[in-house]
């Protein structure tokens, strides 16, 4: 079981752990025990496990690096899930998990080769050895793809419940830290509500584990105060375990939890967000066994995990030598700490630790880590004195250690504040980022902000808390509060980079660059950083640079002779942390339109098809399979209104009611067609051109008195058109009102011959003898007790009613009719049988047999353009393009081979080799026993009995022969019936 | 997301909004074609101050957004009776 | 549904089939001058009558009137529009779905629905919302009853079964009390 002198220390160590629940789990199937508290990568450590990984590119073995979910090193697979974060995922008991990215196992890893054929796999490799000759990238893709990648991923679908909630807050605090805690006080304190949002299960953040140059338990128990203030607030809401992952325009943060994301709405946002401990750079610096000084300080308080036994520091500032002392209070021996600043510091942690007999090495850095058995980790160090350049000189001097533990300082975790804007620029005050143009009504706090020390971490905090207060309005009178000192000493240390001639000396983990390959970009001529990162791929791995971007910039100044001063990294996006698609994903809204009639349509058989949000029936084949049956059952559909009597859903039609004395002119501008002198009680057509003048709808005005009209739109273009209609009465402001009565009244369409003799055997006060009640009429009244607009319609060719009926009493009408009906042998009929009946009769469908360029008289709809009217829209464009010759028409066309293949919609039409047009409807008709169909055709094709040919598949064409429309009943007496 | 100022249902977010481009002056029906051409198929796309039509989905309420395109900032919200107070309407 | 309490639970009801109407037209203003009704120029707030009908007022020139669930009747909807005004009246009864949520913790079950924050004091009693909720168009009014918070869900009628699902669904996670369809 691995490193026995690696274990659990003994309480008080461990604060997030419970010894008394002990979780069984396994890792690369051998089972481990770990408690309650601990996460995979703490519970690995206490078993000496430090390896969890194996790199991107050269498969070296890695392990979690900074204990806190920053490096990529610490993924893992769970199940079908890859890129789990081992250092954030809890243990639970048989959670079952294996490293990434090897070949055989995780211990033995065959793709680890790549490490030693580096020297081929230069900096641009990708760029510099694929682009020739044509087609190689192809063969070495495959390679490639099974040796780099993170994990795989499960192919089934994921079960489990994803949801998503907006959240509304005055102030959000991200990052539950000391920082983070104060500003959430002092928010609170103003009467702001406050939502605290941390990554962690518990609150506290530094204060957890960090020492800040005191007493640990005078820390602990300042941390103990401030959250026993946080939770007795009734204006402060805790999420924990919670990650904003991205934040947006106007303070919109998304917040994601493993199965909900949070959407939310703050007026005032503090990013508490902390730092992340960077790097320092030497050979072998990424091996298991290397790590930051918080890193080791989180695994002895958090986890009481004992992180080595033989330990050497290397420090750029106070805090290495806080965790000299946390490892000598915790009983491990610290075999020396190296100082790789030039002068000596003299704070009183380093006189305690000189008291306690540790040799302190000044200036002096770390040249290599020397790995031990399968670079699984390190068995020593060598150290070399640096000269006043701050270089490593000499030949080094070798120290046996399992531990190297180094603290160089932090980058600020600013990019939550770039994706709202803001930019992290490098500032030589501080050897770091600092961000610029901070989001609107924001604010940072803490070592984000550059503060170090525990009292101006809490000032800071509380300062923001207070002006987020007085930014939103809470206690405008309070007097303005003034910066906080930021404190002293200057953490970072300039350049803690030690290039070893031999190499892997690591500045990105994720993406195994190394500063040679830095180099290497900037002599290649890659001398910016945004193009050095492109170039590299620095800073493009999962954890987005955030340990390798400030060493990548520092490496690039310095060797391109240029002045960077306020170079900023390159752009961070959303997320923060890479997200799965379920949370993503969320529960999804696909709304549904249904017809009152819908459940009835259901219990008879019918088949939905969709037409915008709508289900209609598209035909009533019940459970018949094969595609002759349903063709079968369509056509007896068909036969039914042509014979007989039938009844189509048209609820779904939009509907517009029009109102007022200009209502009349309100048509007449919207529509090409006038209504002006439209008699009430009468239909008339309606065609709609946009302003270059294309057919964009079309639809029947009803006029139900002067100043009232109904009007019906297409399905699928009622919204546009009801929302246009607005536009224009807002922008004209004539006395009219528009109402949508879309879902007011749903319509059934009655048809056949019959189905006049239908609505006579209802009570009705309306009269539907032919002579009272003539093609195009509309009539209002009630059809046994229920309120209908009746109107006289012809669009699929037979005597018929469109009837429209208030929708909560439109199913009782519906049953009503097929009663009535019953002895004229009354049918439901579908969709598709409606299309086929309107082909017959040769009527387009706006959207099918129009397209984003129809203009009327391509479609022979000039009859419904009153061009002498003084305004509609398109009336200009239309007007213009009369003058110029047609290219298209759209025709009727037959099949000269009835029994032969049948095109599709959008099989093109070819004249010598060349595309002329195309196939937008087509349809067998049983009715004229041929197949017939629209197309467009040049206007030379037009010409009826012309011909021409359809390509239905490679090679093979097929005659069609251009014929007059109406297919049938040419002279419409049949609609006047 | 951004927060756009709703004359008739306040602060929403910008999702619950469609916009319709420009607010555009018709030429008269006698203009030239190239200046209909220009009408019809040439944005503007300015940098700088303009004025928009947008729709308030849920309520199909339309008002005017007055929108700088280079900082992104809404600098008004008006219902189209005050915006056009005092205009002719441009109808035909 | 027998322990079921609005402080930790959410129930819903659908009053679909109680009486509403809706009054719609540039004179509004004038109209509601002429007649006894109470209503504020206040849009997107509603205006409870003495005789328990509840009127949104959605603009300046639409209300929409609920009957009281508790007394419902059909003849406080009649009213005559005169001619003097150009007004006219809408039916909602057929346009419009209505659902009735109840309990404290309905605007977190919102929250999962729809971008606009319906709590406490963010969203007093009163208040109407004109917004999407899971993707459609919906009007929300805050009328408590006594001491619950409770909301009327308003939409488009062919919507209604779907956002039925869409609630139900989105209560799953609370204490909830849901009739059987």
């Amino acid at each position: 079981m691995g490193n026995s002198s690696i274990g659990r220390l003994p309480e008080p160590w461990g604060a997030l752990i419970d010894r008394e629940r002990t979780i069984s789990f396994s890792f690369e199937g051998k089972i481990y025990e770990g408690f309650e508290g601990d996460t995979l990568a703490s519970a690995l450590a206490a078993n000496g496990e430090l390896l969890l990984s194996r790199s991107f590119k050269y498969h070296r073995p890695r392990g979690a690096y900074t204990f806190a979910g920053h490096d990529a090193n610490s993924y893992v697979q769970i199940g079908d899930e890859p890129n789990v974060l081992a250092d954030m995922l809890a243990i639970s008991d048989g959670l079952s998990a294996s490293g990434q990215n090897y070949i055989k196992s995780l211990r033995v890893d065959y793709a680890a080769v790549g490490g030693r054929l580096s020297r081929f796999l230069p900096v641009g490799f990708y760029y510099r050895a694929f682009f020739r000759p044509k087609g190689i990238w192809q063969w070495w893709e495959r390679l490639f793809r099974r040796a780099a990648g993170l994990g795989h991923l499960g192919r089934d679908p994921d079960q489990r419940y994803f949801d998503k909630q907006y959240l509304f807050i005055d102030v959000a605090v991200i990052g539950a830290g000391p920082a983070g805690l104060s500003a959430a006080l002092a928010a609170a304190s103003e009467g702001a509500t406050v939502l605290l949002i941390d990554e962690a299960q518990s609150l506290g953040g530094s204060l957890n584990y960090a020492r800040f140059q005191r007493d640990r338990s005078d820390v602990a128990s300042l941390r103990e105060d401030l959250i026993e203030q946080v939770t007795l607030s009734d204006k402060i809401r805790i999420l924990k375990g919670a990650t904003c992952s991205g934040w947006f325009t106007d303070n919109w943060l998304a917040i994601s939890t493993p199965q909900r994301l949070f959407k939310l709405r703050a007026k005032f946002v503090i990013a508490c967000t902390g730092s992340v401990e960077q790097p320092m750079v030497f050979r072998n610096n990424d091996l298991p066994g290397v790590l930051p000084a918080s890193a080791v300080q989180r695994l002895l308080r958090l986890y009481g995990v004992r992180p080595g036994s033989k330990v050497v520091v290397a420090t750029a500032n106070i805090e290495g030598y806080d965790v000299a002392m946390d490892l000598l209070d915790a009983g491990i021996s610290v075999e020396a700490v190296l100082d790789i600043n030039q002068s000596t510091s003299t704070s009183e942690t380093v006189k305690q630790l000189s008291g306690r007999g540790i040799a302190v090495h000044q200036s002096y850095a770390i040249s290599e880590a020397i790995p031990g058995k399968g670079m699984r980790s390190i068995t020593a160090v060598v150290i070399n004195k640096l000269s006043a350049s701050g270089e490593t000189t000499g030949d080094g001097l070798k120290i046996d250690c399992d531990l190297l533990v180094t603290s160089v300082g932090y980058a600020p975790l600013g990019q939550l504040a770039c994706h709202s804007g803001g930019q992290l620029v490098y500032d030589d005050d501080v050897h770091s980022f600092v961000v610029h143009n901070q989001p609107q009504r924001s604010a940072l706090a803490g070592s984000v902000n550059h503060r170090y020390s525990l009292e101006a971490v809490l000032a800071d905090g509380r300062a923001a808390g207070l002006d987020a207060a007085q930014a939103i309005g809470l206690n405008p009178d309070a007097p303005t509060v003034t910066a906080p000192d930021p404190g002293s000493a200057c953490i970072n240390h300039p350049y803690p980079i030690f290039p070893h001639r031999k190499g892997k000396d690591f500045v990105d983990f994720d993406e195994d660059q190394t500063v040679a390959d830095l180099q290497n970009a900037v002599a290649d001529g890659f001398d910016h950083p945004e193009l050095a990162k492109r170039y590299s791929t620095v800073g493009m791995g999962p954890s987005q640079g955030r340990l390798s971007s400030l060493n990548a910039l520092r490496i690039v100044r310095r060797h391109n002779g240029k002045n960077m001063a306020g170079t900023s990294v390159t752009t961070q996006r959303p997320p923060f942390r890479p997200l799965s698609f379920g949370v993503l994903a969320g529960r999804s809204f696909e709304p549904e339109r249904r017809t009152p009639m819908h459940d009835w349509h259901a219990d008879h058989g019918a088949t939905f098809m969709p037409a915008g949000m709508w289900q209609r029936p598209a035909h009533y084949a019940g459970n018949a399979g094969s595609k002759a049956q349903i063709d079968e059952q369509i056509a007896e559909e068909v036969a039914a209104i042509r014979t007989n009597v039938g009844a189509i859903d048209v609820s779904t039609l939009g509907g517009i009611e029009i109102r007022g004395p200009d209502a009349a002119e309100f048509l007449n501008c919207l529509y090409t067609f006038t209504y002006d002198k439209q008699p009430a009680g009468r239909s008339r057509y309606l065609l709609m051109t946009d302003e270059s003048g294309r057919i964009v709808d079309d639809g029947v005005a009803c006029r139900l008195g002067d100043e009232h009209f109904y009007v019906t739109t297409t399905t699928t273009g009622s919204d546009a058109v009801y929302r246009s209609m607005l536009r224009h009465n807002a922008e004209w402001r004539l006395q009219v009102d528009v109402l949508n009565v879309t879902s007011t009244y749903a319509g059934i369409n009655i048809a056949g011959p019959h189905s006049r003799q239908v609505l006579e055997k209802l009570k009705s006060d309306i009269d539907f003898s032919r002579d009272t009640f003539p093609y195009l009429a509309v009539r209002q009244g009630s059809i046994d007790g229920h309120s209908v607009t009746a109107i006289r319609v012809g669009f699929i060719g037979e005597l018929g009613y469109e009837l429209h009926v208030p929708w909560s009493q439109a199913l009782a009408l519906w049953e009503k009719l097929f009663v009535a009906g019953e002895n004229f042998g009354i049918r439901p009929v579908g969709v598709e049988a409606q299309r086929i009946l309107r082909l017959e009769k040769g009527h387009l469908i706006v959207g099918q047999d129009t397209d984003g360029l129809t203009m009327p008289r391509d479609a022979a709809l000039d009859w419904a353009v009153k061009s002498e009217k003084p305004y509609f829209i398109g009336k200009s464009a239309l007007a213009f393009s009369g003058t110029r010759p047609k290219s298209r028409c759209l025709v009727g066309f037959r099949l000269l081979n009835s029994c032969g293949p049948i095109p599709e919609e959008c099989h093109l039409v070819i004249r010598d080799g060349e595309i002329s047009g195309r196939v937008t409807s087509v349809a067998r008709s049983r009715q004229l026993d041929e197949v017939i169909g629209l197309a467009y055709v040049t206007p030379e094709q037009a010409e009826v009995g012309s011909e021409f040919d359809i390509k239905v598949a490679a090679n093979q064409l097929i005659r069609a022969q251009t014929v007059a429309t109406p297919f049938y009943d040419p002279s419409n007496l049949r609609q006047d019936f | 997301m951004k927060i756009i100022d709703c004359p008739l249902n306040g602060p929403r977010n910008a999702r619950e909004f469609v916009c319709a481009g420009e607010v555009k002056h018709e030429p008269p029906q006698d203009a030239e074609i190239e200046v209909w051409a220009n009408y019809v198929f040439l944005e503007n796309n300015k940098k700088g101050v303009v004025h928009e039509w947008w729709c308030h989905i849920a309520s199909s309420y339309w008002f005017i957004v007055t929108r700088d395109t280079a900082s992104e900032e809404i600098l008004a919200t008006s219902s189209p009776d005050e915006f056009f107070a005092g205009q002719a309407s441009d109808r035909g | 549904m027998a322990n079921f309490s609005p402080k930790t639970g959410i129930s819903i009801v659908d009053l679909t089939c109680l009486p509403r109407t809706g009054i719609k037209g540039k004179d509004l203003s004038p109209w509601i001058q002429s007649t006894e009704y109470e209503i504020g120029a206040e849009s997107n707030r509603t205006y409870l009558q003495s005789d328990g009908t509840l009127v949104a007022r959605l603009s300046p020139g639409e209300l929409m009137l609920l009957a009281d669930p508790s007394d419902p009747s059909d003849e406080m909807m009649v009213f005559s529009l005169e001619d003097d005004y150009q007004c006219y009246s809408v039916r909602r009864q057929d346009s419009h779905y209505w659902f009735s949520l109840a309990g404290a913790l309905c605007s977190d079950m919102f929250a999962k629905l729809c971008g606009v924050d319906l709590s406490g004091e963010n969203f007093p009693n009163h208040s109407i919302a004109q917004t999407s909720v899971a993707r459609t168009s919906a009007i929300i009014v805050r009328h408590d009853s006594s001491y619950t918070p409770c909301y009327h869900l308003l939409g488009d009628s062919s919507t209604s079964r779907y956002m039925w699902s869409c609630l139900v669904d989105a209560m799953n996670e609370f204490d909830v009390a849901v009739p059987p369809e």
